[in-house]
């Protein structure tokens, strides 16, 4: 479902004077519907870069990153146009990382929605599935309906990955969703992507925790 | 599923204030930082500035003052010609059409119809003097509204959802504080239902803790209207909590457009870097 061929990324730094810096050394590697890919590699060999290329969030400087899009067909998300990527973000990927952008004053339960409702799902229903993800991942009972701006490291984290489960993304990416939580919590989110598994999504993922990429990844590629 | 199709089309827009020479073009622009004619002292304000814009959309532009932002805002709205381009409108089930060649008339009857603008400064929005619902009647009259309950009606509705308190509709935005009054301007702005929304620097110079009110109003109202919006702000901030996509001008020109993610994560042209590391750090 997804293949990665020759994949690079270089960030030219021109307040260097145009330096270039390697961030990702060319990788291939691939993923089969349904299966799950762990990346591994010493820190600062560019896991979580390929990560971002793949959800575009970086321009891939070269290589051809091949998705079997439901909705587009095969695409190469390397080259592919805004506008694609953006409904294949809505529609097919989803993306979690340690880092959470709040909107401000929006509710922990409104921004976990949000997703679904672009995707057309009636509001009411949209909060009552993210107010029971929420639930699941322990989330107290007084901060359902706060700003998560004002949340802990390890809330918000649990936040984010409510927010990117909620649509059931075919293809998954995952850097390091469970860096800051505590071991229950770390249970919960693994029993959420085992069932996600096991309806058919697709993974890719980083994993600080080597116990806990051998329990989730069906193969483990070593960069 | 999203709207697939761009409602507007910009191709070219070209902006020049003076006579203007042969070398204009070649002389000004992001690579030389600036934006006048080193020959003939002409003022090119914008140039090739093309992109798409789709229904449902929000569209940044960022750059720093006198990049041309706000020229090529008004230039869509018809508040000043372009010398050169095109403004490829697309309606349903009609041929798109470059609405730059219409008459004047055609124009004024298209914004009045299809367009809603939020200006910087409150006073080129708003009569200040005359009543806030007074303000929101009168474009409700120029789109065609003609009775008078159903316009204050309508009026009450629009200073609801843009959080004024309904029961200063009867005073003038002149007593109002910044953020009302941008939040006035907004509701006149909607009071057409319209296609297009353009936000020029709408919560420049308002307070920090004001400004997050307005930016969050108009991203609730954006997740509810579906209008397809060009957001104008030299604040990367706004951009990012506003737009999916955004371009970057700097002396009249695009240098770099993309995922606004993208543009904040990974900039590209030396620019873009600056105002990045510059904003966010
Ligand atoms: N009437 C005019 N005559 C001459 N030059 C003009 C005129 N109006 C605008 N300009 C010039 O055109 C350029 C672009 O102006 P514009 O107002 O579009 O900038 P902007 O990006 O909106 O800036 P700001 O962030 O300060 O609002 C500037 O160099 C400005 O000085
Ligand atoms: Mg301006
Ligand atoms: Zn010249």
């Amino acid at each position: 479902m997804l293949q990665v061929d020759q994949l690079s990324k270089t960030f030219k730094v021109h307040s260097l004077g145009g330096k270039e810096i390697l961030g990702v050394p060319p990788c291939s590697f691939s993923v089969e519907e349904g299966k799950s890919l762990a990346l591994s590699a010493p820190s600062g060999r560019g896991k979580s870069s390929i990560l971002k290329c793949i959800y575009r969030s970086y321009l891939p400087s070269s290589g051809r990153i091949l998705l079997q899009s439901r909705s587009l067909g095969p695409v190469d998300l390397a080259q592919l146009d805004e506008h694609d990527v953006l409904t294949l973000r809505e529609e097919e990927m989803g993306y979690v990382t340690q880092f959470l952008r709040v909107i401000p004053r929006l509710s922990a339960i409104e921004v976990v929605a949000d997703p679904l409702c672009r995707r057309g799902v009636k509001r009411a229903e949209a909060e009552a599935e993210a107010e029971r993800l929420l639930r699941c991942l322990k989330i107290p009972e007084p901060l359902l309906e706060a700003s998560p701006i004002t949340f802990s490291g390890g809330e918000q984290q649990r936040v984010n990955i409510a927010r990117a489960l909620i649509a059931r993304p075919r293809l998954l990416l995952l850097d390091e969703p469970t860096a800051s939580l505590d071991r229950e919590s770390v249970e919960r989110v693994m029993d959420m992507l085992n069932d996600l598994k096991a309806s058919g999504s697709t993974m890719l993922m980083i994993f600080h925790d080597k116990e806990l990429m051998y329990r989730m990844a069906d193969e483990v590629m070593e960069l | 599923m999203s709207g697939k199709t761009p409602v507007l089309q910009a191709r070219n827009l070209m902006r020049r204030y003076g006579e203007g020479c042969p070398t204009c073009l070649a002389k000004t622009g992001a690579a030389y930082g600036r934006n006048m004619c080193p020959d003939c002292g002409a003022v090119l304000a914008c140039r090739d500035v093309s992109f798409d814009l789709y229904n449902r959309e929000v569209l940044g532009i960022v750059g720093e003052s006198g990049s041309g932002k706000s020229t090529v805002l008004k230039m869509l709205h018809f508040d000043m010609e372009a010398d050169e381009g095109e403004m490829m409108l697309h309606v349903e089930g009609q041929e798109p059409e470059n609405v730059f060649a219409w008459s004047s008339f055609q124009k004024r009857m298209l914004r009045n119809a299809q367009m809603g603008i939020v200006y910087q400064h409150p006073h080129l929005g708003l009569r200040m003097k005359i009543s806030a619902g007074g303000n929101i009647a009168e474009r409700l009259l120029m789109a065609g509204w003609r009775n008078v309950g159903q316009i204050r009606e309508r009026a009450a509705e629009l200073l609801e959802r843009t959080e004024v308190p309904v029961e200063r509709m009867d005073e003038p935005p002149a007593s109002f504080s910044g953020g009302m009054q941008q939040r006035v301007q907004i509701a006149k702005a909607l009071s057409n239902e319209p296609a297009l929304l353009l936000l020029d620097e709408v919560t420049t110079g308002l307070d920090v803790s004001v400004q997050a009110r307005v930016l969050d109003l108009i991203r609730r109202l954006q997740e509810n209207l579906h209008v397809a919006t060009l957001v104008v702000s030299h604040d990367l901030g706004v951009i990012r909590m506003l737009s999916t996509r955004c371009l970057v001008m700097k002396n009249g020109e695009v240098v770099e457009s993309g995922l606004t993610d993208q543009i904040l994560e990974d900039p590209q042209h030396p620019y873009t870097q600056l105002l990045v590391s510059s904003a966010l750090r």
